[in-house]
């Protein structure tokens, strides 16, 4: 297994090191990062921490998905120090999580992006008219003026850092070994943190590092999919019992880097096609599209399962276990649901962690 | 095992034959309602049902949201799984469907109305539709029932998407789509979608708004009768129906004819009852209080003009008062509280509403601090997926009444 220490810890001092840019919070992979860019700004996801979000819980109910709940606390807490706030409206408990953040945390920006559900002309266009005025509002709240040409350059630093991860994930689904399942989670969290030059560059260079070594082991291939975020500990404890994730299907994961924009042309269009081309996520309906995609892809890729991980409470991604275990099993593929606490111990999910194991038993 | 149980198992074409038989028995049962109002919702509602199942017109089911005008408008039966699954529970066959549910898959966190929908589709519980209408609003279990639904039954679903905001442009984009839905209905359910059959479950709709926007206001100093209290909330997928205008009319008539003085503690009610076996609500029944209103009966949109029928559709359903912000949904929530002198306010957070329940702590105490007492329950409207008792009502509704 490659040691990546060095670049984790290359990334997490970049990530820490709040800069001189403004720091804008997303929170979910729907957000036009590359507005914020364009804005001269630096697009942060905001990771759920807190494993006690004891405050939030003032605020959203305990049955509100434990990612909302653990980044709101992050915010609460000022730990990370957030300029401005770019949500969407992909889900009621988002929306809802934005309002009060919105109404509790000091912020110079605060915008929830309309994304629509359906692909549709009426929706494009509705897209592109929320895209220009999200645009507008970025402009006038840190007062600067975003033009083509700069749209065009972020488009193109975060296609880099987006085409750095997905030659990543080749790397270690095409040499399964060569990267522990944890490393590569963690990485891709904090690229999403780091800097847009900083992190390309550190993954584009282990990139051409890994490119010159050999898978190390081998164990039981699984993909992952679902929407836990900051779950190190579940991606570590997979590797102690001999289980190699190939491939995931996951909103901190390939889901932020599946899909570039067009650099070149009406660059608003362009970042409403990125959003439209990619497979569909849960937020927009069951998508066999998505599912048989990814459980064909993970076929190639030698897995022998997968394992959707659903934050407790979140309905979308729960309710399309029933068809992804349906088409998994049309590709010989066996499948298990957990649901998943950010805020809990990761010793929580030892039970959950027996059942994968049993499965793949 | 329940009789329930043991019929549906028996019987051929799954539940579609018991489904009918049991609305018949229960028409039975209310065949000695509390009045002519109660005769005509039961009456609506069975009728509903029988059309549905018994396939006399296409049937398309519809979500929270979705407009049942332009569904009658096309001649079919708009069927709502959400408002059925009260029913199903009522029925006591809402433990086999959450079973089904659970094999399938899903997590015992999603909500538990969308559960029992799922569990009732593969079970085959429900009226086959001839096409869905399903919209992405609050709800997200909502959009993958209805998906889940339109995969097995291999028919057309027409998705509404209703965006965050109710700027104009939400507006526009909204009646853009209605105007798909119409197309869509033309196309799917094949009957004649005359723009006169449009024009007519509007003006139906607007009288009954116009008779709902009366009993509200008579609201404010009689109180109604549970029964019919219960019946006001099942009414929106009724929208467009002239029984619905009858319904209220009747009812305005006799709640002014025979002023009932509410209970104390006054209570307001927010997000949707527990119909199916409204335990609460007998508690509450019990110790002499009474719901004045609820948050779900408000009048939030305007008269819909029948000459621009989708404008207002659109209007209407953009401004569905779950859209609302959270601030917004507060300063209602005090106006309401203001208007129908309350002394409490109770917040029926089903456990798998994301809608009813996310926000509820801040809105609570917002409440709170601005002198209104209120309580969160943990109630869930499935009665088979309840798992917390109502202890901390009866002392919320003792405090109120010392406070009274």
């Amino acid at each position: 297994m490659h040691d990546i220490s060095q670049e984790l810890d290359d990334l997490r001092l970049s990530a820490a090191d709040e800069g001189d840019a403004a720091r804008i919070g997303w929170l979910c992979v729907h957000a036009p990062l590359e507005l914020i860019a364009a804005a001269g700004l630096r697009p942060v996801r905001i990771r759920p921490r807190s494993s006690d979000p004891r405050d939030a819980t003032d605020f959203l109910s305990s049955k509100t998905c434990s990612y909302l709940r653990c980044s709101f606390e992050e915010c609460l807490g000022g730990v990370a120090n957030y300029d401005g706030i770019l949500a969407s409206s992909c889900c009621e408990g988002e929306r809802r999580t934005f309002e009060l953040l919105k109404k509790v945390v000091p912020l110079t920006f605060a915008e929830l992006y309309d994304v629509p559900k359906v692909d549709t002309i009426g929706a494009r266009h509705f897209m592109l008219q929320r895209l220009a005025n999200t645009k507008h509002k970025l402009e006038k709240a840190f007062d600067v003026i975003i033009t083509n040409k700069s749209l065009a350059e972020a488009v193109r630093g975060l296609n880099m850092l987006r085409s750095a991860l997905k030659e990543l994930d080749h790397l270690r689904s095409g040499r399964p070994g060569i990267l522990a399942n944890g490393d590569f989670h963690e990485l891709v969290l904090l690229a999403m943190e780091a800097p847009l030059d900083v992190a390309t560059k550190v993954v584009a260079s282990l990139n051409r590092r890994l490119r010159k070594t050999a898978g190390q082991r081998d164990g039981v291939r699984m993909g992952v999919a679902g929407n836990v975020v900051n779950r190190r500990g579940l991606f570590d404890a997979l590797e102690d019992r001999g289980i190699v994730v190939v491939g995931d299907d996951l909103c901190a994961g390939s889901r932020f880097y599946a899909e570039n924009s067009a650099p070149s042309g009406d660059i608003l269009e362009g970042l409403a096609n990125r959003y439209f081309q990619a497979a569909p996520c849960p937020m927009r309906g069951l998508s066999r599209k998505r599912q048989s995609a990814f459980i064909q892809e993970l076929g190639r890729r030698g897995a022998t399962g997968v394992i959707l991980v659903a934050q407790r409470f979140c309905d979308a991604t729960s309710s399309e276990f029933a068809a992804l275990k349906i088409e998994a099993a049309h590709h010989s593929l066996s499948a298990i649901r957990i649901d998943l606490d950010e805020s809990s111990p990761d010793d929580v999910s030892a039970e959950s962690i027996g059942r994968i194991v049993e499965m793949v038993a | 095992m329940s009789r329930w149980k043991r019929i549906m198992r028996r019987s051929l074409g799954p539940g579609l034959i018991t489904v009918l038989a049991e609305a018949e028995r229960v028409r039975g049962r209310l065949e000695r309602p509390n009045s002519r109002a109660s005769q005509i919702l039961t009456d609506m509602t069975v009728e509903a049902l029988k059309d549905a199942y018994s396939r006399r017109k296409p049937v398309v089911w519809i979500s929270l949201l979705a407009p049942p005008e332009i569904v009658l408008a096309a001649g079919a039966v708009p069927f709502s799984p959400e408002s059925v699954t009260a029913t199903i529970a009522w029925m006591g066959l809402d433990d086999v469907c959450l079973l089904e549910s659970e094999r399938l898959g899903l997590s015992p966190a999603v909500c538990a109305s969308h559960r029992t929908t799922v569990g009732a589709v593969s079970l085959e519980l429900l009226p086959f539709p001839d096409a869905l209408v399903c919209t992405t609003d609050q709800c997200s279990a909502n959009l993958n029932a209805f998906v889940n639904a339109a995969e097995r039954f291999n028919k057309p679903l027409f998705t509404l998407d209703i965006p965050a905001e109710r700027d104009q442009s939400a507006k526009a984009y909204v009646a853009f789509q209605l105007g798909q839905m119409v197309q869509f209905m033309t196309e799917t359910v094949k009957t004649n979608f005359g723009r006169d059959g449009l024009v007519s479950t509007i003006e139906n709709s607007n009288r009954a708004r116009e008779s709902l926007v009366r009993l509200n206001e008579l609201r404010k100093v009689v109180s109604l009768p549970k029964g019919e209290a219960i019946g006001l909330n099942s009414a929106t997928p009724h929208f467009g129906r002239l029984e619905l205008a009858d319904f209220l009319d009747v009812l305005c008539h006799e709640a002014a004819n025979s002023p009932k003085v509410a209970g104390s503690p006054r209570l307001l009610w927010l997000t949707t009852k527990p119909y199916a076996s409204p335990l609460v609500i007998e508690k509450i029944s019990r110790q002499g209080a009474s719901i004045v209103f609820e948050e779900a009966n408000q009048v939030y949109w305007p008269e819909l003009d029948p000459g621009r029928p989708l404008s207002g559709l659109a209007e209407k359903t953009v401004s569905h008062y779950a859209r609302a912000s959270v601030e917004e949904r507060v300063d209602s929530l005090l106006t309401l509280a203001d208007e129908y002198q309350v002394d409490g306010v109770i917040a029926s957070s089903y456990p798998g509403c994301r809608y009813g329940a996310t926000a509820i702590p801040y809105i609570l105490t917002r409440l709170s601090r601005s002198g209104i007492p209120a309580l969160s329950v943990d109630e869930d409207d499935v009665p088979g997926a309840r798992k917390e008792d109502a202890s901390p009502l009866d002392e919320f509704l003792e405090t109120l009444k010392g406070a009274a």
